[in-house]
């Protein structure tokens, strides 16, 4: 947990430019030497690079656009149904919402943190989520659903992310089948869903959203795939992370509702014109092994249609990449 | 049904001190059963009579076997097609293991379809008796993975 005097002394650093120690030991009602201390402190418990330059204060090496509390609850349509929390550090938006779901939480919710501290890929991976940059954002919503029905909501979610992305003027991405964001360079965003269920429905399904607004490269060494982020991909035109909070959550709460009475046949043909490997040769590995042929769509389920030379597969799991010329 | 599936319900039958499986799929069913001898018969060597889909067993045995020992208990099924995973993660500790007492809404594997992970509950208080798949291996709709006691 961040103490309040840190997060006092976050938010001021976070408008940007140098803050001198005495201004801060005057906002903060404390002195000069514990500033020092704090911003020690602060370093060390966020990962945040901060530079003391002698004669004129404290910076934040790179600036940061901080999660606004109030900006993004007024601005998503606040029914009496969605329950909005967000964090200055969480162990995982996914795994928070898991256990509200486990306790037995009937409305919607959605949670978000500025810092995942064992922010999770699947089985077992992780997912870099340094402080104050990037989304981590979980979405938990009950379908009517049965489980059997749900697999074409991982393709959903994606698509919805894809969607908020372009409202927001991001071009040059593309989907990856089951549910990846990618640009030319590597993964933009990520999604993983877990759920829970009765055998006929309902299912209590969490979507976990991971999207890279700017990765610093020191903490992206860490990462085993190829990675890119809105900061390298876009530039100057890249989004603010609390528009994309928002544009993400009403594009997934549509769709939800959407998936849930019409299914995935509704987002089929939209999948298609952006999945960058639609009729190109693939390979998809698996936990038995790696298959190869033409990637001809996906099945009403969302699998994957893959034409092999010994009849078209439906694929349920797996890594696909595209296959080297021979 | 698949040919893979029913070897792997004889090896299961073989391993195990159990002398008849039936699993119903929908329309198909069969039914494993050890052969005939009245003696306990020594595991490794117990022939194994494949029926399928057979309603019923073959009457001579039947009539020499009056009290054929069945797989009780109650079936846990697959909601989804998918993989099957005993642990949260590669190398973590798998949820249940055989002879392991769980209550209800405890967590047995993770099936996963797609990135959606979907965590199975048991519906039923009591012992795990057997574990019907191998990690990481495929399920189908609707198909046995534990049996409850």
């Amino acid at each position: 947990m961040l103490a309040a005097n840190k997060i006092a002394l976050l938010q001021q650093l976070a408008t940007g430019g140098f803050c001198s120690g005495e201004r801060l030991a005057q906002q903060l009602k404390i002195s000069r030497s514990s500033v020092w201390k704090h911003i020690q402190q602060l370093q060390q418990q966020t990962g945040l690079r901060i530079d003391a330059v002698r004669g004129r204060g404290y910076r934040l090496s790179r600036p940061l656009e901080l999660l606004d509390n109030q900006r993004i609850k007024s601005a998503i349509e606040q029914s009496r149904s969605l329950q909005i929390e967000i964090f200055h550090q969480l162990d995982s938006t996914n795994h928070y919402l898991m256990r509200h779901s486990a306790a037995g939480l009937q409305n919607d919710a959605l949670c978000l943190t500025e810092q995942q501290l064992a922010g999770r890929g699947r089985r077992g991976r992780s997912w870099c989520s340094p402080f104050g940059t990037n989304i981590y954002l979980s979405y938990l919503h009950h379908f009517h659903r049965p489980p059997a029905a749900m697999s074409g909501f991982s393709l959903v979610a994606a698509l919805s992310v894809y969607h908020a992305l372009e409202t927001l003027g991001v071009q040059g991405i593309s989907l990856k089948w089951p549910n990846d964001i990618m640009t030319d360079r590597g993964k933009l965003a990520g999604v993983l869903l877990e759920m829970t269920a009765e055998p006929d429905g309902p299912c209590s399904v969490v979507t976990g959203i991971g999207l890279n607004t700017r990765l610093p490269d020191e903490i992206a060494q860490t990462i085993d795939q190829p990675w890119d982020d809105l900061h390298k991909h876009c530039r100057q035109a890249a989004p603010g992370r609390n528009a994309l909070v928002i544009a993400i959550v009403n594009a997934l709460r549509d769709a939800a509702q959407t998936y849930d009475q019409y299914g995935l046949e509704q987002f089929r043909q939209q999948w298609l014109a952006h999945d960058r490997y639609h009729q190109k040769r693939v390979t998809v590995t698996t936990a038995a092994g790696v298959l190869s042929g033409q990637h001809s769509g996906v099945s009403p389920q969302g699998g994957l249609l893959l034409a092999t030379d010994k009849g078209v597969q439906e694929m349920h799991g797996g890594e696909v990449s595209l296959r080297a010329a021979s | 049904m698949d040919i893979r599936k029913i070897k792997k319900l004889i090896e299961l039958l073989n391993t195990s001190d159990v002398a008849e499986i039936e699993i119903h799929e929908g329309e198909e069913s069969v039914r494993i059963s050890r052969n005939g001898s009245q003696m306990p018969a020594p595991i490794a060597a117990a022939p194994a009579v494949v029926a399928a889909p057979a309603a019923a067993p073959p009457a001579d045995t039947a009539k020499e076997e009056p009290a054929v020992e069945e797989i009780s208990g109650h079936k846990v099924c697959s909601p989804m097609v998918g993989t099957f995973y005993r642990a949260a993660s590669p190398g973590a500790k798998s949820f249940v293991e055989e002879g392991q007492s769980v209550a209800e809404g405890d967590t047995l594997c993770i099936i996963e379809a797609m990135k959606i992970l979907n965590q199975i509950e048991s519906d039923k208080t009591g012992i795990v008796r057997k574990i019907l798949v191998d990690n990481a291996e495929p399920v189908e709709f609707n198909q046995p993975l534990f049996i409850i006691e």
